[in-house]
């Protein structure tokens, strides 16, 4: 099987594995959260449909999660709203996603890569 | 799962042999003593699966949710565990999944006396829970 883990041997016989979904789904919470991001790339209302159908492929092209033993190294590629200073919306991200997924995994990330792919207008208040 | 049928059924003891006559266990007896133990921990969601699917299995009677989800491998002397399960978003994964492993295998060992080699417990997502309002996959 296909399935892309982090094993870590727990004192009792048997490992614990987190399946890369769990970081996806960690870096598009922290993504939605962080000022200046306004979508994670590729997201659309065909992407909402495809996840109600339980398919989470399209979003995860955007995020690529490569796991090791021990740490985790991610990708995301995000949409920022026009008027924010991508340097500091980069970092915010970074920072964001790697407490997060230490804070519930336990994991450590070696790396969190940003493409900042598109400027979207932000939405207008009607 | 490649097991003959004649390993789904387990000798419970070598004394009920002796004794009174050989006791034997159907592994989804074991199954759904490790289904009740894992839904009851707190943090755990459900059993992984894949929704569509399974919502249909389930309408037609089919049992084969749980058989993906939940993993038993009957030994000679021992019983091994792997289960695939979705815990809520925000609880601290390692610490629930060694409650995950320490349940089963007290739960297993207590109600069938038999002795549990390996737990395996692999998190493969993790979901929020909305207070009043629905996730986006059904749960039945």
């Amino acid at each position: 099987m296909n399935k892309k883990i982090s094993a870590h041997t727990a004192k009792n016989n048997g490992d614990i594995r987190i399946h890369e979904r769990v970081i996806i789904t960690i870096v598009r919470k922290i993504a939605a959260g962080t000022e200046g991001v306004s979508r994670i790339s590729g997201s659309s209302l065909v992407d909402n449909i495809a996840e109600i159908v339980g398919s989470k492929r399209i979003q995860d092209r955007a995020i690529t999660v490569q796991m090791g033993d021990s740490s985790v190294a991610v990708e995301v590629a995000v949409n920022l709203f026009f008027g924010y200073k991508l340097p500091e919306v980069a970092n915010a991200l970074q920072s964001g996603i790697r407490e997060e997924i230490k804070k519930l995994t336990g994991l450590d990330v070696s790396k969190v890569d940003i493409i900042i792919r598109e400027i979207d207008e932000p939405v207008e208040q009607a | 799962m490649a097991n003959t049928s004649n390993k789904k059924i387990q000798n419970l003891s070598s004394e009920a042999q002796a004794g009174n006559g050989a006791v034997k266990v159907h592994e989804s007896v074991v199954s759904s003593i490790v289904r009740k133990a894992v839904l009851g921990i707190n943090g755990v969601l459900r059993f992984a699966g894949n929704g569509l699917i399974d919502n249909i299995a389930e309408f037609v009677g089919s049992k084969t949710i749980l058989d993906r989800a939940i993993s038993i491998e009957m030994g000679e002397n021992s019983v091994s565990v792997e289960v695939q399960i979705i815990l809520k978003y925000g609880v601290f994964i390692p610490d629930v999944a060694e409650e995950v492993q320490k349940v089963i295998r007290s739960q297993v060992e207590d109600l069938t006396g038999f002795p549990v080699e390996t737990v395996n417990v692999v998190i493969m997502d993790v979901e929020e829970v909305e207070a009043e309002e629905n996730e986006e996959e059904s749960e039945s």
